[in-house]
């Protein structure tokens, strides 16, 4: 039911943070799907979205911010025979297509937590490309093991 | 899906068993894991380490003839990590007790340094209260590591990171070691909460061992 809610409730979300941002004529990029897991143990978050680029050219995701993280980094996940290892992402090219931040693949990580994130609450993340411009989304706080409002990946 | 599988070997079996009148029945195939099944099924391995109380854990023996899911790992871990632990979890609450009673989780923190006792076990108890968690000095952990035939985990000095901070390469495979005490099959990152309630009971019923 909750769960249900969750995925109900993100497009809204989604919509609500987009329609004020409509009124630039272009705009190319399309941030869905987002969702950030609560910590298991408080010192900081992962964070996810699928990011659309509908142009024919790449832009580049410069900075994330959060009114709930001092600060929020970018990681990738790169599996290297059975092991998996983490790189700092400084700048991500987006390329036209679907570019997707996903459980152990990209992530967002959200340090120095301003408060606590529990399920149901939600976050404000705001992505700043070189062309786009600044996107900012809202997105649901889910808990490990809840399946993500994407319905795709783990679990 | 699952079901019409299941309906279409039933009926084989009828099939197979109605053209063998006179002849003993045959032994059925076992059923399928969902996890890759080992080729050369991995022993247990001999270490011990440290429980969050500080009292020795000698994994052999305080495991014995459990089905023992044991996974290498670290707090400060995204997604692999606490995804993995959540989805067991959450699969511990739906399974019979009959089941879960017979079932041991073991997390061996390789990041000792940063993992203490109380972040293991405001991190752990979110998943289940039951799930064990050890820790030990960074080379009894790499030795555990290396007896459980998984590639040992490393803080990476090659990435730069903001000072104070580092991050951890580390294997993403819960291993499985069925009551026999042998593992048949090692979960890898991607397995579904819908596999692990497959896989548990089945392994527990293909591998029964000779009891504790």
């Amino acid at each position: 039911m909750i769960r249900r809610l969750v995925r109900f409730a993100a497009p809204i979300f989604l919509f609500a943070a987009c329609a004020g941002e409509d009124v630039t004529p272009n705009v190319v990029l399309r941030l869905t799907g987002g969702f950030v897991y609560a910590p298991a143990a408080g010192s900081e978050a992962a964070g996810y979205v699928t990011i659309d680029n509908r142009s024919p050219l790449d832009d580049t995701l410069l900075v994330i911010r959060s009114p709930r993280a001092g600060m929020v980094h970018l990681h990738r996940q790169v599996p290297e025979g059975g092991m998996v290892r983490m790189v700092p992402v400084e700048r991500l090219s987006i390329p036209p297509g679907t570019t997707r931040l996903e459980p152990g693949g990209l992530h967002l990580m959200l340090m120095a937590l301003t408060g606590t994130l529990s399920p149901g609450d939600s976050v404000d993340l705001t992505f700043e490309f070189a062309s786009d411009g600044e996107r900012t989304v809202r997105v649901p706080v889910i808990a490990y093991g809840d399946v993500p409002p994407t319905e795709e990946g783990i679990p | 899906m699952p079901h019409a599988t299941r309906l279409l070997s039933a009926l084989m079996s009828v099939t197979i068993l109605a053209g063998c009148q006179g002849s003993p029945p045959p032994s059925q195939a076992p059923e399928a894991l969902r996890g890759p099944e080992l080729a050369t099924p991995l022993p247990k391995p001999d270490f011990t380490l440290l429980t969050l109380d500080g009292a020795p854990f000698d994994f052999r023996q305080e495991t014995n003839g459990d089905l023992t899911l044991l996974f290498f790992g670290y707090t400060h871990c995204p997604d692999v990590c606490p995804v993995h632990m959540a989805n067991l979890g959450r699969v511990m609450k739906q399974l019979p007790n009959l089941v879960t009673e017979r079932i041991k989780v073991v997390f061996v923190t390789t990041d000792p340094e940063r993992d203490t006792p109380e972040r293991l076990r405001e991190w752990l108890a979110g998943f289940d209260p039951r799930f064990i968690a050890l820790t030990g000095s960074p080379e009894s952990i790499r030795l555990a590591q290396v007896a459980a035939r998984v590639q040992p985990a490393f803080r990476d000095t090659t990435v730069t990171t903001p000072p104070g901070e580092y991050l951890i390469g580390h294997a993403a495979q819960v291993i499985a070691y069925a009551p026999d005490n042998l593992a048949h099959s090692m979960y890898p990152w991607g397995i579904r909460q819908e596999d692990w309630a497959h896989d548990l009971p089945l392994l527990l019923e293909r591998w029964p061992g000779t009891g504790r």
